[in-house]
């Protein structure tokens, strides 16, 4: 059981780095529209957003 | 039958002969001149790709007056500059709010064809709000310009201030997200860890182990304590400094208690910890509040919305001298010019003989309201006619809409009475729990040891949080706007839930409630020779399309079929709130009621006459079709409210018609607003609770006056303003499945308060008496506060129709 002391802090930093970038993207704003990607992907892109 | 051609820019069939134009080699046939216009540039422009996107979608045909329309209005000055739009790097940024947009071909057309126009770098259409965000540079291209590029590929721009609407409402709001998701997120990694500790509590458990896992979920806590718990320490520390004692100040002191006592126990290795009730506390409460601000978000917006109104110049005449001011800078007693299509900045008088205005904004009728000489003009109302003059009655902040919105942001603050009911109570809970953890602690430290008084104590606090309590109202009101809100309902300020339950009458307008709202052809009649139907419906149509009236609208669209010839008028007259006269070379043809078209004095009979040289040639009858769910819905409201009654503005006959079809025995007809408002301030003196159902038309001051508003339909962007409800979904069936979810709510916060109650004077003496550990009084509290959820979640089963 002594695994447990390495693999808590690993799941903990793991879960908090990606909970970190959920909170920037949320700040962001990318949550904010989310039923127009799925249309835009399918429109051709003749210029590509830079 | 033949089977209609459709338009091939809008894919709506095509009524009266069809538009066609030959772009490319290929003919193409359309509805309009507007979608013919629209195509052409589209297809030039090698944008064909936007007919594949769209497949087989219906649109609205293109408004040809929206094409040729070259802005009228003054957006490129260093006022609107700062107040709409936002500065960035490499120019500006801004929001535009563009309504019509059907589906993604919509959105795809404006992403593809501003970022080609020089200037603009940027623009990106938000699929769920429906706004644009564009950024542009200034010196390449005007903010005018883009809205105009916008309005010419057939769509209704206004600019939407990110800095009015956006810091007030958003803001807090999107921190309140943060806040739950940290707590969220502890919450369910802390309770891995609570597990394996009950477990171990059980079973015995390693004490390294142990220790870890409390280190963990000390480290979990923190922030939620922290963060997550900065609106409840505020509220405390707000609560403490007025000497009052809020339920804000019980769940603080609850929860320090068992963190603080949690980190004790993790440092002296003695004990057990609470860190996992820290976080279900805050997580579960947080969570209900969110719910509840989102719903209000969303409905504050959409009047936020109704609210941006386009900044203008407005010609001005100021001490006999004529010049150019922006709507901020009218005063009292201004002159003001209003052109067609300008709206109203201010509150006024009108000073032209008489002028039509859109009053949508304030009522949500977006047909043509006929206003005389003297009459009141709203902020916010869309002027119809050219050239009207009226006399400003104030400065813009001071207009009826200005208002509007300063009642619209204490809404969103209110807290519900309900709310406030339970925080008195909690202020008298908190004084006794106080009063019995100190008792608690001197009784165990006289005749125990010191120990045993703390741990008695923090169980006496633990066990008595007012979490529950604290829960009870917020989770039956989450429950209940989502329950309401899924059936269409949405309630603007969750104080009405409490009222609703107790309406006794419930007053109903006709026109648009218990009705369509729409006119439709019901009656031709020919009172000439048979043959000439055909030209005189021409003729008939051909005069309505220069009127402004409601009737001619509904008049064109539903004779248009066989006509589009053009007719060389000589010339044309309106004769407001009567008919339309043109003349040809055979005569003078009138149309209108029947007194104005034969130019003599028979009664008016509701129908539309068309006459040459006075003498009458046809005529059509026009009919409002009742709500096709209204006959259901009736009875269900009616076995929840026994008193109803309708109010109208309408004759007497048809009134009665349909009160007896729907079976609604009292009802008065021929009424004008105020009398309609004096019926139900009778009803109120009385002593019933009212509520008024109405479309918004003509019953601002009805749905103001009622206990409750309710307002039919989200489309029309109603008196939103006035009324507490929104049936969204536009039907009358909302209606009782509302009133049901209110009465039931009610119920709900008052078991859920029974229930927290009961629990706490059951558990309060024994954790006094020693009886309960700590650990299992954070049990008992979060099945208390379980159970409080449970019995609100159980509305949705309970809500049965």
């Amino acid at each position: 059981m002594n695994i447990l002391y390495l693999t808590i802090p690993i799941a903990l930093i793991i879960s908090f780095g990606a909970f970190y970038v959920f909170i920037i993207n949320y700040r962001s704003g990318q949550y904010e529209d989310i039923e127009g990607p799925k249309y835009r992907m399918l429109f051709d892109e003749e210029n590509p957003r830079k | 039958m033949l089977v209609k051609t459709l338009c091939f820019h809008c894919n709506s069939p095509i009524e009266g002969g069809p538009i066609f134009r030959t772009i490319k080699g290929e003919e193409r046939e359309y509805c309009c001149n507007g979608c013919a216009e629209l195509s052409s540039m589209l297809l030039e422009n090698g944008l064909d790709r936007f007919y594949e996107i769209r497949g087989g979608q219906t649109m609205e045909p293109i408004q040809a007056e929206n094409l040729n329309n070259e802005s009228v209005l003054e957006y490129d000055n260093e006022s609107v500059y700062s107040e709409y739009l936002e500065k960035t790097k490499e120019g500006y940024s801004g929001l535009i709010t563009v309504s019509g947009i059907h589906c993604s071909a919509c959105v795809w057309l404006i992403e593809t064809v501003l970022p080609k126009t020089k200037g603009i770098q940027d623009a990106r259409v938000n699929f769920g709000t429906g706004r644009l965000k564009v950024e542009f540079d200034p010196s390449k291209v005007s903010l005018g310009s883009i809205l105009n590029l916008v309005r010419k590929l057939g769509y209704s721009p206004s600019l939407y201030s990110p800095l009015k609407a956006e810091s007030k409402v958003e803001k807090p709001f999107r921190d309140l997200g943060i806040r739950m998701a940290v707590a969220g997120f502890c919450w369910g990694n802390i309770m891995l860890f609570s597990a394996s500790l009950y477990a171990g509590y059980f079973q015995g458990m390693d004490v390294n182990m142990k220790n870890l896992f409390h280190y963990v979920s000390w480290m979990l806590a923190t922030p939620v304590y922290l963060y997550s718990g900065y609106p409840f320490w505020k509220g405390a520390f707000e609560a403490w400094k007025h000497k009052l004692l809020s339920m804000d100040v019980l769940l603080f002191i609850g929860v320090s208690l068992a963190y603080f006592y949690s980190i004790y126990v993790t440092i002296s290795e003695r004990g057990e910890v609470y860190f996992d009730s820290v976080c279900t506390i805050y997580f579960f409460i947080l969570l209900g509040k969110y719910l509840e601000a989102m719903i209000r978000y969303k409905a504050g917006t959409k009047i936020g919305e109704l609210l941006s109104l386009l900044p203008e110049e407005y010609e001005v005449q100021r001490e006999g001298v004529w010049s150019k001011f922006p709507a901020g800078k009218i005063r009292k007693g201004d002159l003001v010019r209003l052109v067609h299509g300008s709206k109203a900045p201010v509150d006024g008088l009108l000073k032209t003989r008489e002028a039509f205005f859109d009053e949508a904004v304030l009522t949500g009728e977006s047909e043509p309201i006929r206003k005389s000489m003297q009459e009141e003009i709203k902020a916010g109302s869309l002027c119809l006619s050219s050239d009207v003059l009226f006399l400003s009655s104030g400065t813009s902040q001071e207009s009826s809409l200005a208002q509007i919105g300063k009642l619209l942001e204490e809404s969103l603050l209110k807290k519900p009475k309900i709310q406030r009911t339970t925080d008195k109570m909690a202020s008298v809970f908190i004084k006794i729990v106080l009063a019995i953890a100190i008792c608690t602690f001197l009784y165990w430290w006289k005749f125990d040891s010191i120990e045993s008084a703390l741990l008695n104590t923090i169980s006496v606090l633990i066990v008595a949080c007012p979490c529950a309590l604290g829960l009870s109202v917020p989770a039956a009101l989450v429950v209940s706007h989502l329950l309401q809100s899924k059936e269409g309902i949405l309630i603007k300020n969750p104080e009405t839930a409490e009222t609703l339950a107790k309406v006794d009458r419930i007053f109903f307008d006709k026109t648009g409630t218990l009705t369509m709202g729409k006119l439709e052809l019901t009656r031709e009649l020919i009172l000439e020779k048979m043959e000439r139907i055909k030209e005189e419906r021409a003729i008939a149509v051909d005069l309505e399309k220069h009127s402004s009236h409601p009737i001619a609208k509904s008049f064109v669209k539903g004779l248009s079929s066989d006509s589009d010839l053009s007719i060389p008028w000589i010339s044309l007259e309106e004769f407001p709130g009567q008919g339309i006269e043109g003349k040809k070379e055979d005569g003078i043809y009138r149309i209108g009621n029947r007194r104005f078209a034969s130019d003599s004095t028979p009664e008016n009979d509701g129908l539309i006459y068309l006459s040459r040289n006075f003498r009458l040639l046809a005529a059509w009858e026009f009919k409002d079709k009742e709500r096709p769910e209204a006959e259901t819905s009736l009875p269900q409201i009616r076995s929840l409210v026994k008193n109803l009654e309708i109010l109208s503005g309408d004759i007497s006959s048809k009134v009665e018609a349909l009160a007896s079809k729907l079976r609604i025995f009292e009802y008065s007809s021929n009424l004008s607003p105020s009398q309609k408002r004096d019926r139900i301030l009778e009803a109120q003196s009385k002593g019933e609770v009212v509520a008024m159902v109405g479309d918004g038309i003509n019953d601002s001051a009805c749905i103001a006056q009622a206990d409750i508003g309710i307002s039919m339909g989200m489309g029309s962007d109603l008196s939103l303003d006035r009324s507490d409800i929104i049936l969204t979904k536009n039907r009358l069936d909302s209606l009782p499945k509302s009133i049901l979810i209110a009465r039931k709510t009610k119920t709900i916060i008052l078991q859920n308060i029974y229930l927290s109650l009961v629990y706490n004077s059951i558990m309060i003496p024994l954790a006094f008496s020693g009886f309960m550990l700590p650990v299992i009084c954070a049990g008992f509290m979060t099945l208390s506060s379980f159970t409080v959820v449970l019995n609100s979640v159980s509305m949705r089963s309970r809500v049965r129709l």
